[in-house]
């Protein structure tokens, strides 16, 4: 069977049975979100042509970033321990700025907080507080683990730059080119899982095959 | 890290193109939605009250000394308030496309007077389509807008002030409104509220308001009282669902017929016995007797205090709801009146002088910013529109002609100075600097001017001694306000 | 004593002088009668035998739901009284549709179809072609009687007359009542919630209920049935009565926006014509295919429509009745009509579609009640129309138009005779549909021609049977004769 199976029996032992299945297999979820956050922008089309108001997709929003903190946890079960600060920041920051989008679009979008407190407007500066956040945090989580080695280039690269492009979307709104930006941070995480998943399907067959 | 391989290289470049194919997908797709962020943001209420012909100097703080206005001062010490605001145009409806849009009515080139209008001063129409106003901007970004005025000339047909809105409110039966059968007033009624002296039309206007206002029983019932009214229902139930919205409380008090109850009627003198003359002739004072001009001015002061009153009751209303904490609040009039200063009674377009051009103008910022400062900027109405937006950081889609005050509400100076200005009325036009004050027909001719160092109630007209100074503003200022071609004349 | 009436001397030197100058009028070789008119008209006192005029437009009145009209489907006892008392035009139609358009020509005399220089004014949130403000250069109805020294009044719920930069009331003293449909009068978020619940929103949740929000915001409040609209109406109407009749001649309008959507009549109203009913209320229409509605959602919404028609049939009896007390019957000239109907799936469609110019949308009820009693309770297939109601009013005052108007003077019909203009056929339009018929086919199509329909009316009498297919020849003949025709040779493309 080899040292990953034990790897395996190892960890099993530690972790209750969910967390147990969220580090294995949580971080493709972040292929969904990744992809879910990429056609927001379409959403937001969607809603104000059937509905005259993007309100009705930003209510649905939160499932992209949902499905991207649980990969995102997964991620850091599965791989996270080795990570370098640098990239344990980034995680915590990510995850950070996920939780403030949350309570953002619940504020804004379900609570109407800000028609309550119309000149702190705090449920919309939270939202975009955690947009940046998130951003920033994937920039960091990329970078560092690219550079530690700890998750493959090929896909934290991409996934870095994607995710620059997505806080330059997020800071400012550049209308079009923005949409563009943002897709691309959104492609960014699908391509990480992706690249991690081909890898692991890789190295399966692989041990499979040394078994053999 | 270890070297990448030749074929790391070529896996990585690969999957690169792929990238950028994927990215070309995106920026196709994404390209043609600008929309991708959540909207909202630091938001304030907006409330612009406007009190159609109130004169400058007849506000306690302005200077007046003997007048009661004690919420219009009040509002000082909370407010910015402006000592030398002036309207670009005049009249009412000139002043309003103002308000609206930003951009400057004068000169009124291109007028097309309306069919159904009763009153042609060049410039007098609907708001142009291809103008946005103010409320259609703000609608857009998510405010509830709402109007409630009792300014009749606004729904006259063809006149379109109320887009942008989502609620209108129209307290009918002003001055000439066509609300009642003018021919229920007996004619003893219009003798008793005009002199002698009233021409026809007055007499007819007279004879309209007061078939209009039969109805009327308690103070409740008067006009300002009403409008004010009506707009602290609409703040109430705003208040309580919350979300910005935008307010325009329209007051056509203290503009004639000048007949309030009769507490305010007679606090500044007795009645003369004779007609009350709660409406000018539009012309020289010279239809009015000593006795009948000086209670015409008192009757028009009694019905400054009487608006002044229930403007605090309106401002009482906001303190209570809790809106002058997160409420953008601008004050201001559009013109004043003429009660024989310089021999003129109404509002004549050949007789501009300080008491028809002074206007009042007070901004007060929810935080306290400029709170009790004055500040001798000629703000003007069409000030307000790129003010207002300002503060919210939004765009007007077309190019206002007004300034955002906001930097002297910080105390700094403002965006573009005013050293001179310019104004204009029907076929007459305003100019003024620090040093002279200029009328002028839009010919050139019937030029006054005057010296403002030496006299500064413009009693003295100097345009014959000075043809260079009357020539200079002509050019530097009027011609060049007016776009390089003298104003229109009709 | 002093005598104070003229000498014989005094009179045969006045006589010879008015001689003389007659002589001198007529010395230049034209007739005297020729000079005459050369001289402005201003120097003849002004006066004559004058009527008052009443024009009452009611707006969605289907003609089948006026008991006068040979229907049972509504109540309307007020109207079949004043249809006794009338001449009652069978086969009327608006020459254009709907509620604005109509009224363009209604205040005109002129036609708005073929739609020619279409502009929506900015804000105004609909969009069909000829809904627009009456353009400047039309002089109104109104404008020419306050010439001839009349007073003019207006007084009406039609929301859209109170749109940005309409302008029905030039010439009029008005009175807007305000809070119809989605009159911007109060915020909507005012509107009590229960009502909201209780409305029937499938078809279009999110557009219905913005409307019915607006509605229930504006006429939150009302309390007895005095607050309704149409009571209120009929109600400030008579109160202008008892004033205008102390100067007369008057002219006064009534436009009754009811029975227009939404329906929500005073309950007695609805019982008379539907019991039993538990679900939401559909208080409006979803405009097109009925099959959103289940077969007891459309009879409920038909019994509200019939319910509102029959509150306006009581309100406009009272205001009859007013009339007729304070003896104005005598003396004022009555005209009642209606500017188009609405579908309740006779044809598969709901609400007024302009794909959809069936009976049930394009025949109106057209009444007139000459005071002198000429053609009383006779009836007229002449195709009357809203563009003939200005020419025909002043028609009867003898007054001349400032310029050429469409419509005609119906007045020749009233004594029985033959109109002015014979109309073998009549076309009408609803934004990019057009409409037309004879005396054997109906026809509509879009502008360009194409989805047509025809029917032979004599064998159909109620459109069924589409024989557009197998006529084509009728329908080119009716596309080129009629409606090309009638629009001045081309439709304006927008």
């Amino acid at each position: 069977m080899g040292a990953g199976a034990s790897l395996q029996t190892n960890r099993r032992g530690a972790l209750p049975g969910a967390l147990y299945g969220t580090a294995r297999w949580g971080w493709l979820l972040c292929i969904p979100g990744g992809a879910l956050w990429a056609l927001s922008p379409l959403g937001v089309h969607l809603s104000e042509l059937k509905f005259k108001t993007p309100d009705v997709f930003w209510k649905l929003f939160p499932f992209a970033p949902l499905l991207l903190a649980v990969g995102l946890v997964g991620l850091y079960l599965w791989r996270g321990e080795r990570w370098g600060t640098l990239a344990k920041a980034g995680f915590w920051a990510a995850l950070g700025g996920i939780a403030l989008i949350l309570a953002g679009d619940v504020g804004l979008y379900y609570l109407d907080l800000d028609g309550a407190y119309i000149m702190a407007a705090p449920a919309y500066r939270t939202f975009r507080a955690g947009l940046a956040v998130f951003a920033a945090g994937s920039v960091l989580l990329g970078v560092g683990s690219a550079r530690d080695g700890l998750l493959p280039p090929l896909g934290a690269l991409p996934f870095a730059i994607a995710a620059l492009a997505g806080l330059a979307a997020v800071s400012k709104d550049m209308g079009p080119f923005g949409t563009v930006l943002w897709m691309s941070f959104g492609i960014g995480w699908s391509w990480l899982a992706c690249v991690l998943l081909v890898g692991s399907i890789v190295s399966f067959r692989r041990a499979r095959s040394t078994n053999t | 890290m270890n070297a990448v391989t030749r074929k790391q290289f070529l896996k990585i470049a690969g999957t690169g193109t792929a990238g950028v194919a994927l990215f070309g997908v995106s920026a196709a797709v994404g390209s043609r939605y600008g929309d991708y962020l959540p909207k909202g943001g630091s938001k304030m209420n907006v409330v612009v009250v406007n009190l159609d012909s109130l004169r400058r100097d007849h506000v306690g703080v302005y200077g007046n000394g003997w007048i009661q206005t004690p919420n219009l001062d009040a509002l000082a010490r909370e407010s910015l308030r402006f000592t030398r605001p002036y309207p670009e145009s005049i009249p009412t409806i000139n002043a309003r496309r103002a308000i609206y849009t930003g951009i400057r009515t004068w000169p009124f080139r291109n007028w097309v007077p309306q069919k159904g209008e009763t009153f042609f001063p060049a410039g007098w129409q609907r708001i142009p389509e291809d103008q946005t106003t103010l409320t259609e901007v703000l609608i857009e970004n998510g405010y509830d807008t709402a109007l409630i005025t009792d300014t009749y000339h606004q729904f006259k047909a063809s006149m379109n002030f109320q887009r942008g809105y989502n609620v209108f409110d129209y307290i009918r039966g002003q001055e000439r409104d066509r609300y009642k059968a003018m021919k229920t007033t007996p004619e003893e009624e219009v003798d008793r509220y005009t002199v002698p002296g009233n021409n026809g039309s007055m007499r007819d206007k007279v004879r309209q308001y007061r078939a209009n206002v039969a109805h009327r029983k308690g103070e409740e019932d008067w006009f300002a009282p009403q409008v004010f009214t009506r707009s602290m229902d609409y703040l109430e139930t705003a208040a309580e669902v919350g979300g910005p919205f935008f307010l325009f409380v329209d007051s056509f008090d203290p503009h004639e017929p000048w007949d309030p109850p009769e507490k305010y009627a007679n606090m500044y003198g007795e009645p003369t016995g004779t007609g009350e003359p709660i409406t000018p002739n539009y012309e020289e004072d010279g239809y009015l007797t000593d006795a009948e001009l000086k209670r015409m001015r008192a009757l028009y002061a009694g019905e400054v205090t009487l608006t002044d009153r229930w403007f605090g009751s309106f401002m009482n209303k906001m303190t209570d709801l809790g809106l002058m904490e997160n409420t953008l609040l601008i004050v201001f009039s559009d013109h004043g009146v003429s009660l024989g200063e310089h021999g003129y009674t109404g509002k004549v377009a050949r007789a501009i002088w300080p008491e028809l051009k002074d206007i009042v103008f007070y901004v007060r910022h929810p935080e306290g910013k400029g709170a009790g400062e004055t500040s001798e900027f000629r703000a003007s109405i069409h000030d307000i529109a790129p003010t207002v937006l300002g503060q919210m950081g939004m765009e007007s889609p077309n190019p206002m002609d007004g300034q955002d005050l906001s930097k002297i509400l910080d105390g700094k100076e403002p965006e573009q100075e005013r050293p001179y200005v310019t104004l204009g009325y029907d076929n007459y036009s305003w100019a003024e600097d620090d040093e002279y004050a200029l009328s002028i027909r839009n010919d050139g001719e019937e030029a006054r001017l005057y010296d403002l160092r030496e006299d500064p109630e413009m009693n003295k007209n100097v345009s014959g001694e000075r043809r260079d100074v009357v020539k200079r503003m002509w050019d530097e200022y009027v011609i060049e306000d007016a776009g390089g071609e003298s104003p229109p004349m009709y | 004593m002093k005598r104070t009436g003229l000498t014989r001397k005094e009179f045969l030197k006045a006589a010879g002088a008015g001689a003389a100058g007659m002589a001198l009028l007529g010395g230049a070789g034209c007739g005297p009668a020729d000079r005459l008119q050369a001289f402005p008209d201003e120097y003849l006192p002004s006066g004559g035998s004058r009527m008052n005029v009443v024009l009452v437009i009611v707006d969605s009145l289907r003609k089948d739901h006026v008991g006068a009209y040979g229907s049972d489907r509504a109540r309307t006892p007020n109207i079949d009284a004043l249809a006794g008392e009338s001449l009652r035009f069978t086969q009327a139609y608006p020459e254009s549709m709907p509620t604005i358009c109509a009224r363009r020509a209604i205040h005109t005399g002129l036609r708005t179809f073929p739609f020619k220089d279409w502009s929506t004014p900015k804000w105004d949130q609909v969009t069909l072609q000829g809904w627009q403000p009456i353009p400047s250069d039309q002089t109104t109805l109104a404008e020419i009687l306050r010439e001839e020294g009349y007073q003019n009044l207006l007084v009406t719920d039609t929301l859209h007359m109170f749109r940005p930069s309409y302008n029905f009331q030039r010439g009029f003293t008005f009175d807007f009542i305000r809070g119809q449909q989605t009159d911007l009068y109060k915020p909507s978020w005012t509107a009590p919630e229960e009502k909201v619940n209780e409305s029937l929103l499938t078809g279009n949740p999110v557009a219905v209920g913005a409307q019915l929000r607006q509605y229930f915001a504006n006429t939150a409040g009302r309390e007895t049935e005095e607050d309704w609209f149409a009571p209120q109406l009929f109600s400030r109407a008579s109160r202008w009565l008892e004033v205008a009749r102390h100067q007369q001649p008057f002219f006064l309008v009534v436009d009754s926006y009811d029975p227009h959507e939404p329906w929500d009549p005073p309950e007695e109203y609805v019982n008379l014509y539907d019991d039993g009913y538990d679900g939401f209320e559909p208080y409006t229409p979803v405009y097109g295919p009925v099959d959103y509605l289940t077969e007891r959602q459309l009879t409920r919404m038909h019994a509200r429509y019939s319910a509102e028609v029959t509150m306006v049939d009581r309100w406009l009896g009272r205001f009859l009745d007013g009339m007729d007390e304070l003896g104005l019957f005598e003396n004022t000239l009555l005209i009642f009509l209606s500017d188009h109907g609405h579908a309740f799936g006779e044809h598969g469609i709901v609400g007024k579609l302009p794909s959809a110019l069936w009976p049930e949308i394009t025949d109106v009820p057209f009444l007139i009640r000459h005071p002198g009693g000429k053609g009383a309770g006779q009836t007229s297939d002449f195709y009357a129309s809203t563009h003939d109601v200005a020419p025909t009013i002043l028609g009867m005052l003898g007054v001349e138009p400032p310029g050429p108007m469409d419509g005609q003077d119906l007045s020749a019909l009233l004594d029985g005779g033959e109109p002015e203009e014979p109309r073998p056929h009549f076309t009408s339009g609803y934004d990019d549909r057009v409409w037309a018929r004879d005396d054997r086919y109906v026809f509509f199509s879009r502008k360009d021609g194409t989805e047509a329909r025809l029917y032979d009316v004599r064998e159909d009498p109620e459109m069924n049977n589409d024989i557009a297919g197998r006529r084509q020849d009728v329908l080119n003949r009716m596309f080129n004769d009629y409606v090309l025709e009638d629009a001045g040779g081309s439709l304006p493309e927008y």
